[in-house]
């Protein structure tokens, strides 16, 4: 009866401490009740191949002794919809948090190829080590709160719950037509702007009895001009498409991805490229003297920033546009 | 095969769901386990340990069953459970609801 004893310490190892001796002498019981039958049923003696034979019959110890226990959440229906808004929040602190180190990070100085894909790569793996700490922490607590929070408590919001409240239903699809409307607008002012007042950004002031000038775009600046018109052009047109449709279809997604995905090349290369920003260097000197570098450090690292910004921000809108172009397939 | 998956798995929810009815009618006598399981067996409702015991224990943390540990004829250690009162009056309203249910099947059928 060795076998039978090693049995049922197995089973013990699966069963909370709570009922585990007395749910351990019941399947003793039952064991024994089976193997007495077996054996006076078949005319054969109690030996351990009949154990062993039973045993393989009864199932294997963790089976048996998740048949006692309850389905167990780590976090359950109750907490979920809690713990998914917790997670969607503080992903977006994250994001927004790496958002601005990076922009930092990739502003300091005129990049190389490999310097920009180097920080890139960096971090990106700090924010998933972020991501995954956060979500590790955040799991822990709602499974806490999962086992401590009375569930009476819960019963009472669920008897408060009324239909009238539930949020409508929104369609994916469905485009919103004053965002586009301001998009056109401002995309329209851009193509004006940098075509008909290239020296829009830059002006002139007095303080005391000193000219102060703001840069404005250098040449290398206007060489990338033509791109951004055609690029400008196609968006004005994608826009006005949805606003006359008024939904999103499989091609205006695509289209609008290409569209994008021209935008972060574009920001890309400008990027790597020569200053975007034409700096009077000593023009600055003569006005702020040694304060001049901190001033002209910021002007040069602007566009920097701007670009980084209008890179991961153009990336995701065409990573979102993917997903539900995708999951739209699926569905339809 | 998926379709004889699924008609399995249906039978089982339709066999869970009469399994208290056909348990409570046969605790009007103190059994122990290992011979309720043989009583039900004996009259055509053959059910696996793993679904019995579990279920007497819910029953009788419902107050619908009663237990106690006891040694007979120098046997060893068994657990009695019989049917308590409260489980009489849930038995008959769950006949008479079972009732109901195979005449209307019946009727639709």
């Amino acid at each position: 009866m060795i076998i039978l004893d090693r049995y049922i310490e197995e089973v013990g190892k699966h069963l909370p401490r709570k009922n585990r001796s007395d749910i351990q002498k019941e399947i003793r019981s039952t064991i024994e009740d089976m193997l007495e039958d077996r054996a006076a049923q078949n005319g054969r003696p109690l030996d351990d191949s009949l154990v062993q034979e039973v045993l393989k019959e009864y199932g294997a110890p963790s089976k048996v002794a998740a048949s006692y226990l309850p389905v167990r959440y780590l976090i359950g229906p109750r907490m979920y919809p809690f713990f998914t808004l917790v997670l969607r929040i503080v992903f977006s602190v994250l994001f927004v948090i790496a958002l601005v180190r990076l922009g930092i990070a990739l502003s300091k100085d005129t990049l190389s190829w490999t310097t920009f894909l180097k920080i890139i790569g960096q971090n990106t793996m700090n924010f998933l080590t972020g991501i995954l700490s956060a979500f590790g922490n955040i799991v822990l607590i709602f499974a806490i709160l999962e086992r401590t929070m009375p569930a009476s408590q819960y019963e009472m919001e669920e008897e408060k719950w009324d239909p009238k409240e539930l949020n409508s239903v929104s369609d994916p699809d469905k485009v919103n037509r004053v965002e586009l409307i301001f998009e056109v607008l401002f995309t329209v002012l851009g193509l004006i702007l940098f075509n008909f007042y290239p020296d829009f950004p830059k002006f002139e002031w007095v303080s005391g009895d000193k000219w102060i000038i703001c840069p404005g775009f250098s040449e290398a600046f206007f060489q990338y001009l033509p791109w951004i018109n055609i690029l400008f052009l196609l968006q004005i047109v994608i826009d006005l498409v949805l606003i006359r449709e008024g939904i999103w279809k499989t091609v205006t997604r695509i289209l609008y991805c290409i569209i994008e995905s021209g935008f972060i090349a574009l920001a890309c290369v400008m990027l790597v490229g020569p200053s975007l920003i034409d700096l009077d260097m000593q023009h600055f000197q003569s006005i702020f003297g040694e304060a001049s570098e901190t001033i002209i450090a910021f002007f040069d690292r602007l566009p920097h920033f701007v670009l980084i910004i209008l890179i991961i921000v153009q990336s995701i809108d065409v990573m979102k546009m993917i997903w539900k172009a995708l999951n739209r397939s699926k569905t339809v | 095969m998926e379709n004889n998956d699924a008609v399995q798995s249906i039978l089982s929810e339709l066999r869970r769901g009469v399994i208290v009815i056909a348990v409570l009618s046969q605790l009007k006598e103190e059994q122990y386990g290992y011979s309720l399981l043989k009583r039900l067996a004996d009259q055509g409702f053959e059910m696996d340990q793993g679904t019995l015991y579990p279920l007497l224990r819910r029953l009788e943390s419902q107050g619908l069953l009663q237990s106690i540990w006891r040694i007979e004829d120098d046997a060893h250690p068994r657990r009695y459970y019989v049917i308590s009162s409260a489980g009489t009056d849930a038995l008959v309203r769950l006949m008479n609801e079972w009732n109901q249910i195979v005449g209307t099947v019946q009727k639709m059928l």
